[in-house]
């Protein structure tokens, strides 16, 4: 099997994350939930991971690092946190279905700042223009179907200078990308624990800048006699049990992250992307995806075939043991910049953990599938 | 007897225990009594009979408040500390 779809969840993790993950199951309980060795073992194992956490955000406080089930948790806590009916909000045309159905859902007015695919100083200068109108902007930092940096850093000095609270959607940048939390300046930065951090499915980050609304309430092992959820991070927004061997796992990928470094898992992974973007560039009736200027794509790649379906293409591809997604990755609104909004594309996207022959032999069978007689 | 610095949350008192730990003071964390705890279920710090000064001028430095500070004796006799 040669897994490309690392944008969808990190198949090839570090032996430690699994070595974590047996443990806690084996001797772990709930933090919060009492002073005896079990409780006191996934307490310690939660806070380790907060502050590995905070160490790779840089921030100087675990307790605004809030664990929660996913991207999307941690995302509907933000955007519910500053958003009401009627909040007129400012995302780019790359945005997940996890920003956008929220917005939908609580009614909000939303303006996308139209611009092309790879064109950072197009989306900025838009940006900039709309920008006077919005009460909330929300940004991702990678477009998950097309690996397209936008220009966040840039986007947070302008929604600083304005006041306008600012929302990250960290999904496919959080350990790849170096993000200094407090340096952003964003209200929040959402992220995933499965993808690029290496974690366990079911496990996914809020940072917070400052407080935020619950979106589930229950016990938080903190101020039980209190029906009013606590007023302090991360008690506030980590109702109920705690996915602690998923967060056990999700140090363990983290602590992996830290050793590394994220410029060599991102030089890694775009090594990669590079590579077989070189290799099936001349393949017929494949139009590739790949930016002028590496600084702004990450490790994920979009093709799109002519002459048969995406979803064809990648059954094809599976039938060879090569894992990839085909479809509109939960994203309209980035195939709708991108034009491909009625095709979709095949999304190939790398780990560091892929080896060059995989590369080479995924290109080679792409090459066999779309030129055959 | 030991004393028992109070956080607001398991989570605060994890970390100002991790601090004290970093700066040499013996410090565990545990759940405070209830029955000097009005609010429910909280978590601290416990710390040596005469760690108390050293352990609190760490915290204040480091910008971690205390919610309050309890004495424990040896049969277990819970009385709020004045500092």
């Amino acid at each position: 099997m040669i897994y490309l779809d690392s944008a969808a969840t990190s198949l090839y993790k570090p032996e430690t994350v699994q070595c974590a993950v047996m443990e806690a199951i084996n001797t772990m309980a709930s933090p919060g939930r009492g002073v005896h060795a079990p409780a006191m073992r996934a307490a310690d194992c939660c806070y380790a991971c907060r502050e590995n956490l905070a160490e790779l955000f840089h921030l100087m406080n675990p307790e605004n690092v809030v664990f929660t089930f996913n991207a999307t948790h941690a995302l509907n806590i933000a955007i519910r946190s500053l958003v009401r009916r009627g909040t007129r909000v400012l995302i780019s045309g790359f945005e997940h279905n996890s920003v956008t159905r929220p917005l939908h859902a609580l009614g909000a007015k939303v303006r996308v700042v139209s611009a092309p695919l790879f064109s950072p100083e197009v989306f900025l200068r838009k940006a900039r223009q709309m920008l006077p109108w919005a009460e909330v902007v929300v940004c991702t930092h990678v477009s998950n179907a097309f690996g397209y940096i936008l220009p966040v850093e840039r986007l947070a000095r302008l929604c600083a200078g304005q006041r306008k609270p600012l929302i990250v959607d960290a999904s496919q940048s959080a350990g790849v990308l170096d993000i200094n939390f407090p340096a952003l300046g964003a209200d929040f930065v959402a992220m995933p624990g499965h993808k690029g951090l290496l974690g366990p499915q079911g496990t996914g980050v809020l940072l917070c800048k400052n407080d935020a609304l619950p979106l589930l309430y229950g016990g938080s092992g903190s101020a039980s006699r209190e029906q009013k959820m606590p007023d302090f991070l991360p008690d506030r927004l980590e109702a109920g049990t705690h996915n602690v061997a998923g967060i056990a796992g999700l140090n363990a990928g983290v602590e992996y992250i830290l050793a590394k470094g994220c410029a060599e898992i991102r030089e890694r992974e775009c090594e990669l992307m590079r590579r077989f973007a070189d290799r099936v560039s001349d393949v017929r009736g494949l139009r590739v995806f790949r930016a002028g200027d590496d600084a702004v794509q990450s490790g994920v790649l979009s093709v799109l075939p002519e002459n048969i379906s995406c979803e064809a293409f990648a059954e094809a591809l599976g039938a060879q043991d090569v894992a990839v997604r085909a479809g509109l990755h939960c994203a309209p609104l980035a195939h709708r910049s991108a034009g491909t909004l009625e095709s979709g594309t095949v999304r190939f996207s790398f780990s560091p953990f892929n080896t060059a022959s995989q590369i080479d032999r995924a290109a080679e069978i792409c090459k066999n599938i779309l030129e055959k007689p | 007897m030991h004393y028992i610095l109070m956080s607001r949350s398991l989570t605060n008192a994890q970390k100002a225990a991790r601090r004290l730990q970093n700066a040499g003071i013996f410090a565990v964390v545990a759940k405070a009594p209830q029955s000097a705890n009005p609010g429910g279920c909280t978590y601290g710090v416990k710390i040596g009979l005469h760690n108390l000064s050293g352990a609190l001028s760490r915290l204040q430095a480091d910008g971690i408040s205390v919610a309050k500070v309890l004495r424990v004796t040896d049969n277990g006799e819970v009385a709020e500390v004045t500092v």
